[in-house]
Order: C-alpha cells, then sequence, then structure tokens
C-alpha cells in the first residue's frame, strides 16, 4: 500500500537543497542586522513616528 | 516654506474610498458567510433556487472576503501608510482612479458570475478567465502606481513596511498568473493548462499563498507601520523585522503541498510541505512577537484606546493561527482534521481574528485622521470588540469541536474492523449543535462590523474630508542607488552565489566534481574574507545601496519566493508518471460525461464532496480502494476537495442507480433524511449545452487528454445518444425526464467517477505531452 507513494533518487536532494538555501538566506539576515549600525536602527525604526 | 523644503499634498481621497468600498463589501461578504453557514443547518435556506446554493454561494464568500474585503483594506493601507514611510504623494491620481475602480468592477463581476455558476472550480480562483485578465491588469496598475511612486520619494530609505508591500506586489503577480493559466472554450468557460495532481499541486501553491501573501504579508507592513503609530513608539526591534521579513517570504511558498497531505500527491512533496510549514513557526512567531512587544510601555492604553485594542488582538490571532497552521501541517494530526471543520475554524481565525481585526484597528486609526476628526463613539468601539472577540472564539471552539468530532467519527472502526459510523449522514446529525454555534458566533461577529459601520458612518458625518500634507527638505544629494546589474555584478552577490554553488557541488555531487567543488568552496570563502577585510564597509554597503533601489530589491524579492514552487513544481510536471499511476489510469470522459463534469464544476460540488480517498483503512472501507494519481490525470481542473460537509464521490461510479441520483438530486432528503445538501430541481427544467462540446474536447485534447478522433457532429451525436439510453433507462423506473436534461449528464458523470482502465504505455506517453 505505501508503496505508492513516488521517490525518485534526485527529488531526495531537492528537500535539502531547500534547506541549504534558507539557512544561508538566513544566517546571511542575522548577520547582517547585527552589522547594522545602532543610529540607522533607530532612524529606521522610528520612520512611521514622523507626523504629519 | 524655505527654499529648500517642498509641502507635498498626499492623495488620501483614494485612501477614502478603498477605506470605504472595504467595509461595504466586507459587510456583504461577512453576510452571505453567515447565511452559507445557516444552509448548513437550515436546508430550505438554499431556497431552492440555483443561485441561492451553497456550492455558488460559497466562492462567493471567500472571493467577497479576500479579495474585496482585504483586498480594498490592503490598498487603503499601503496608500495611506507608503506616501507617509517615503514621504512622497502617489505618483499618478489616473492609475490611483484606475485602480480604485477597476477593483470594484472586478468585484461587482465576481459577485454576478459566480451565483449564475460560472466558475474555473478550483478554490479562490473560480472566477471566469475574462475577470481574471482584468485582475492581472489591475494589479499591474497597483505596481506601476506603487513603484513610481517609490521611484519619487523623499525619504531614501526603505522601511519594513514597503518591503512586505514589495513581496505582495511580486509574488501575488505570479501566483496569480501560474494558476489561473486557462484555455477558453468560450467567453465564460476556460479548463486550467494543468490537469490531475499538477493542477492540485500548483492550486494549493497558489491558495496557500494567497494567504500568504494577500492576507499576511501586506497586513504586516500595515502592522509594521500603524501599530508604532498607534502606540506612539518605534518598533520593538527592527532587526528581527528584517530577519521576519526575509524568513518569511523564503519559507512560506514552499508549504503548499500541506493542504494535499495523504493525498496522492508524492510523498517527497508532502514532506517538503510539512517540514517548511512548521519551519514557519519561527518567523511567524518573531513577528508576532515583534508587534506585540512594540506595545511595550504602552499596554495601559489598551484599556482605553480602541485601535490599540484591535491590533493586540489582531497580532493575538496571528499568532493563534500561526500555531495552528503548522501543528495541522503534521501528517499525523492532519489525518485526524484534513476534510473537516477543523480546517475552516482555523481560517476563519486567521480571518476574522487578524484580518479583520487588524482592519477594525486601521478603519478607527484612519477614520478621525482622514475626516479630520473625532472617533463618534469609543464605547461602541468596545462594543464592536467584545462582540467580534466573543463571536470569534465562539467560531473557532465550535469548529474545533465539530472538526475533531466528525474526524474521529470517520475514521472510528469497531472491535471487527469495521466502520463504527458507516453512514456518513450519523457524523453530519453530531456536528449540528456546534455548527449552529458556528452561526452564532459569525452572526455575533457581523453585528459588531455593522455597529463599527454605523460608529465610523457617524464619526465621517462629523468631519470633513481632508487630504495629509507633509513638509520636506529637497535632497539634492547624488543619486546613490544601485541598478540591478549594479547589484548583481557587486562582490558581495558575486560571492554569495558562488559560496551556494560550490557548496551545494560540494555536498550532492558525488566523485571529482564533488571535490572540486569543496576545494571551490573553501577558496570562496577565503577569498571573500581577504576581500571584506581589506574592504570592511563594503558589504555594508551593498545591502545598504540595495534597499535605496527599489528594484533589485524587487527582484531578489521575487527570487526569494520563486525557489520553493520551481522547486516543487517543475518536477512534478516532469514527474515519471508510471511510475506513479499504479497500473491503473482514468478512463476517458465521454462527451456527455464531460458536460456533466462542467455541471459539477459550475454548481461548486467540490466545496462539499472531495475525490480523493486517502490510503486509511476506514476511507478505504467507507469509500472503496484509495486514489492514486492515474485516477484524476485527464481531469481539468482537479476536484479532490478541501471540505468534505458530504462523503467523498471518487468512487461512486456504479454504487447507485441512475434513478437513485435523479431523486437524490431532485429531492436529496428523500433518500437521506436529515442531510443538508441541496436539492436541485432546475438541473431536470435546464438543457445541456451539447453544441459546445466539440469546442470543449478539442480544447482538452490540445492540453493532452487523449480523446479519440471525432468530428463535430459525431461527437454530439455520441452525447445525444448516451443520454438517450440514460433517460429511456430512467423510464423504465417510472421517472420521465427529457435526455437533453441536465441532470441527465450530471447523472452520466457520477456514474463515471472511479472508473479505471489498465495504464498502457501509449496511453501514458499521451498525457506526458
Amino acid at each position: 500500500m505505501w508503496s505508492r507513494i513516488a521517490y525518485m533518487e534526485w527529488q531526495t536532494l531537492l528537500p535539502q537543497i531547500g534547506f541549504a538555501l534558507f539557512a544561508l538566506a538566513f544566517v546571511l539576515a542575522i548577520w547582517r542586522t547585527f552589522k547594522m549600525s545602532p543610529s540607522e536602527l533607530e532612524r529606521a525604526s522610528r520612520l512611521p513616528l514622523e507626523d504629519e | 516654506m524655505t527654499p529648500n523644503t517642498q509641502t507635498i499634498e498626499y492623495n488620501d481621497k483614494i485612501v477614502r474610498q478603498f477605506m470605504l468600498a472595504s467595509i461595504i463589501w466586507g459587510f456583504v461578504g461577512m453576510s452571505v458567510g453567515v447565511l452559507i453557514a445557516s444552509q448548513l443547518n437550515f436546508k430550505f435556506l438554499n431556497f431552492n433556487m440555483e443561485w441561492l446554493t451553497f456550492g455558488r454561494l460559497r466562492p462567493l464568500h471567500t472571493n467577497a472576503a479576500i479579495f474585496a474585503f482585504v483586498g480594498n483594506m490592503m490598498f487603503a493601507g499601503v496608500y495611506h501608510s507608503t506616501q507617509r514611510l517615503v514621504k512622497a504623494r502617489l505618483a499618478s491620481n489616473f492609475l490611483s482612479n484606475l485602480h480604485f475602480w477597476g477593483w470594484q468592477g472586478i468585484i461587482v463581476a465576481a459577485a454576478v458570475t459566480l451565483p449564475f455558476g460560472f466558475s474555473r472550480g478550483k478554490e479562490y480562483a473560480e472566477l471566469i478567465w475574462p475577470i481574471n485578465i482584468a485582475v492581472a491588469v489591475i494589479w499591474v496598475v497597483f505596481a506601476i502606481n506603487f513603484f513610481w511612486t517609490l521611484g519619487k520619494r523623499q525619504e531614501k530609505s526603505l522601511y519594513v513596511a514597503i518591503w512586505f508591500y514589495i513581496a505582495t506586489i511580486v509574488t501575488v503577480a505570479m501566483l496569480y498568473i501560474v494558476n489561473h493559466l486557462s484555455l477558453p472554450t468560450s467567453f465564460t468557460h476556460s479548463y486550467p493548462i494543468f490537469g490531475g495532481v499538477q493542477d492540485a499541486l500548483v492550486q494549493w501553491w497558489y491558495g496557500h499563498n494567497a494567504v500568504a501573501f494577500f492576507l499576511t504579508t501586506p497586513i504586516l507592513g500595515i502592522m509594521y507601520y500603524y501599530v508604532p503609530k498607534a502606540a506612539d513608539r518605534p518598533v520593538y526591534s527592527y532587526r528581527l523585522s528584517i530577519v521576519h521579513f526575509w524568513s518569511l517570504v523564503f519559507i512560506y511558498i514552499w508549504a503548499g503541498p500541506h493542504h494535499l497531505l495523504y493525498t496522492a500527491l508524492p510523498g517527497w512533496l508532502q514532506n517538503l510541505g510539512m517540514i517548511f510549514s512548521l519551519m514557519l513557526w519561527a518567523p511567524s512567531w518573531g513577528g508576532m512577537l515583534n508587534g506585540l512587544l512594540t506595545l511595550r510601555g504602552a499596554w495601559h492604553k489598551l484599556r482605553t484606546d480602541p485601535v490599540l485594542k484591535f491590533f493586540a488582538a489582531g497580532v493575538t490571532f496571528y499568532g493563534m493561527a500561526t500555531f495552528e497552521g503548522p501543528l495541522l501541517s503534521i501528517k499525523s494530526v492532519n489525518a485526524l482534521a484534513h476534510y473537516t471543520d477543523w480546517i475552516v475554524g482555523h481560517v476563519h481565525s486567521g480571518t476574522l481574528g487578524w484580518n479583520g481585526f487588524m482592519a477594525a484597528g486601521m478603519f478607527y486609526f484612519l477614520a478621525p485622521k482622514l475626516w479630520k476628526t473625532k472617533l463618534y463613539s469609543v464605547p461602541l468601539a468596545n462594543m464592536h470588540f467584545w462582540l467580534g472577540t466573543v463571536g470569534i472564539l465562539l467560531y473557532v471552539a465550535a469548529m474545533w469541536v465539530s472538526g475533531i468530532t466528525q474526524g474521529l467519527m470517520l475514521n472510528s472502526l469497531d472491535a471487527s474492523g469495521a466502520l463504527t459510523y458507516p453512514n456518513f449522514l450519523e457524523t453530519v446529525q453530531s456536528i449540528r449543535l456546534p455548527m449552529l454555534f458556528r452561526v452564532f458566533g459569525g452572526g455575533l461577529y457581523l453585528v459588531g462590523f455593522g455597529i463599527m459601520i454605523y460608529n465610523l458612518w457617524k464619526t465621517i458625518q462629523s468631519g470633513q474630508a481632508t487630504n495629509g500634507s507633509f513638509e520636506v527638505e529637497t535632497d539634492d544629494s547624488s543619486d546613490d542607488s544601485v541598478g540591478l546589474v549594479g547589484a548583481i555584478a557587486s562582490p558581495s552577490f558575486l560571492y554569495s552565489a558562488a559560496v551556494i554553488v560550490t557548496s551545494c557541488v560540494w555536498m550532492f555531487v558525488e566523485g571529482a566534481v564533488g571535490l572540486v567543488g569543496g576545494l571551490l568552496f573553501i577558496a570562496t570563502c577565503v577569498a571573500a574574507i581577504i576581500h571584506f577585510k581589506k574592504k570592511s564597509a563594503a558589504l555594508e554597503n551593498w545591502h545598504e545601496s540595495f534597499l535605496r533601489s527599489s528594484m533589485p530589491f524587487t527582484a531578489l524579492v521575487l527570487i526569494a519566493a520563486a525557489i520553493g514552487g520551481v522547486v516543487q513544481i517543475v518536477p512534478l510536471v516532469t514527474i515519471d508518471r508510471e511510475s506513479v499511476t499504479e497500473g491503473t489510469i482514468q478512463k476517458i470522459y465521454t462527451p456527455l460525461e464531460l458536460a456533466g463534469r462542467d455541471l459539477y464544476v459550475s454548481e461548486g460540488c467540490y466545496n462539499c464532496h472531495s475525490q480523493m480517498i486517502r490510503p486509511f483503512v476506514s476511507e478505504v472501507k467507507r469509500y472503496g480502494e484509495y486514489s492514486t494519481l492515474g485516477d484524476s490525470v485527464y481531469d481539468h481542473p482537479y476536484q479532490w476537495g478541501s471540505r468534505r460537509a458530504g462523503p467523498d464521490l471518487a468512487r461512486v461510479g456504479g454504487k447507485y442507480g441512475d434513478d437513485w441520483h435523479y431523486t437524490h438530486m431532485m429531492d436529496t432528503n428523500a433518500l437521506s433524511p436529515g442531510s443538508n445538501m441541496p436539492n436541485y430541481p432546475w438541473l431536470a427544467k435546464k438543457k445541456t449545452d451539447f453544441d459546445a462540446l466539440p469546442s470543449k474536447i478539442g480544447a482538452l485534447r490540445s492540453l493532452g487528454v487523449p480523446f479519440p478522433e471525432a468530428t463535430d457532429q459525431e461527437i454530439v451525436d455520441a452525447a445525444k445518444a448516451q443520454a438517450q439510453q440514460i433517460a429511456s433507462g430512467l423510464a423504465e423506473r417510472q421517472i420521465a425526464v427529457e435526455a437533453d436534461r441536465q441532470i441527465i449528464a450530471l447523472i452520466a458523470y457520477l456514474q463515471q467517477l472511479g472508473k479505471t482502465e489498465s495504464a498502457d504505455n501509449e496511453s501514458l506517453a499521451a498525457t506526458t505531452q
């Protein structure tokens, strides 16, 4: 019954590639945010508060 | 005004228009929701009228809630906040007006066509192809207006809310276009170019991400603008918002297959959908916490400020819904919950709690500002809040009870291994009470919404429409933005790409090539370290300049969002069908069966009946052998369904006689006492459109369905002959109905369901073209 699930050799790589790509993007984003200067962070976070 | 300053008057008229449209359509959509929830309890509310049946109105409800209510609300929020965040007036009044009136025209067209049964038969993608084209055109108008405004901006940095808006615009365009690719057969009818499992995967890639990029990302952008604004505090963590954005955009797109767990979808895709759904927990909760913690130090305002009250509750419901979503994506949980009301409850905790409350908070925030007055009544807003909150909780709790009860009953086996509740209707009767509570909860929410309309109406009456304005210093400094080519050619991008490619080669390729990949990976890392050691600011500058150029940023977002879809859809389109059809393949429909199938789609039968038997003992015992990919390989559109208000129909063919089907469709309670399925008397009166069949078969043939060669006349004659045969059989059983009536075609289709034949290489080759 369970043999119905289609599994081809090369397809098993896809989740791994996907996870590797995500991990890389995630690490880059984290690294980037920690490299941002406090003044830039402060300025960016206050952008909505600049009133009319 | 000094020589170096400039006063900008915002286009707030368009914001007011979208806001009012959202409120009006929201009330309409929610009212239809209460009506169809009532129809599940009180069958007479279908009124035996074709344009008021559950199957036709449910798409109207979902489309109205998503595209009319949330869509208009989103446009109001995007246009209002973007102008202020980039300190520029909307680029074009003409495009703004075209966007508004075009979108309302689309909604009216949907509200007319759906009740009349013009449907593509795919959830949240039911609208017919001319309306699809209109949606795409108006979306492009929105995109041009938005990006043009960004191009005119006085504030160089793009705040994170704008990132979410950009992700919405590019990703929705991609999803909508791919899932609506169709081959028209007439002005009101078309077939999706994808069939069977491919159509199912593309549909839920779209359907799930309609939730992600239409109901979530724009509202997150709105959250990142309006919550700090209303609380008068900066966002809790800008760092977290950046990580939140990229993680969400990257992961969300992969999770679509969790709508197809335990179906005939290949297992690797199901696993991928489940894993990425679980990964979504982190960014979703990161965003939720960022929103809630922005209220730090302002919690006391929640007692008095209805705006913050709605925002806090809305973000909390976002947390609840995004906890429940991954939970339901765990296969063993999904085995119980799928096809039940639990899923319906989950969706509504998101739409009513997250979308509805964020909309209400935004409306209460905007109305006094846009009409330069004060909110008419804070107590009425508070009443709205509590009616809405209690309404949602009643609704969701009732759906938990209903879904779990029915799921357990349907899966239950007795000691001998037989079904404990073999009659599906038994399970329907057992959830009558929670279904009533759903109507009550939804009704409370609707009453609260009505109070908001009154409150805002009185507010608007007391004020005067006013456009906001802002004085900015003109910036004559040189343009430091970077173009798309410049962004890609930068060392940072090239190093990143090289690291990805070489690491993939190293990890996934064996032998000498893999070894070379590993060496190149190390060399790339060393070179990057040396490079950036010498020019330490280079990478940061690249990222900063990236954010100052919206188009390269947009391209990067599109790539991040597209990866998941490409990885999932491309392999399935090129799948080795022979290995998955398990030796059987669907029989080609006869012309009359095809006509009946189109009626099945038109009546929206998929809203209550699935055609997908999962590989569980209980399902196989109840419905027959589990479904395979071969069973629906020729189905354009696929009709696997997502909710079983009635039993699965994948193998109903031959289970009952033609006379049973006729009697059942005319009066369901005559054969199924207690059934909440509507009657379909008009099917015995309306005629089948035989003349349309040749063009329909021609279209399907060009999509790879191997219909036998036949002239147009032969197709029509074959359909009429089969119809006559069925009508004669009914006459023998004292049922007088003319052969050219729609009910005959529908019976032909129902009797064909589940009929397969041995799969030979020739027929498989035809389907893989």
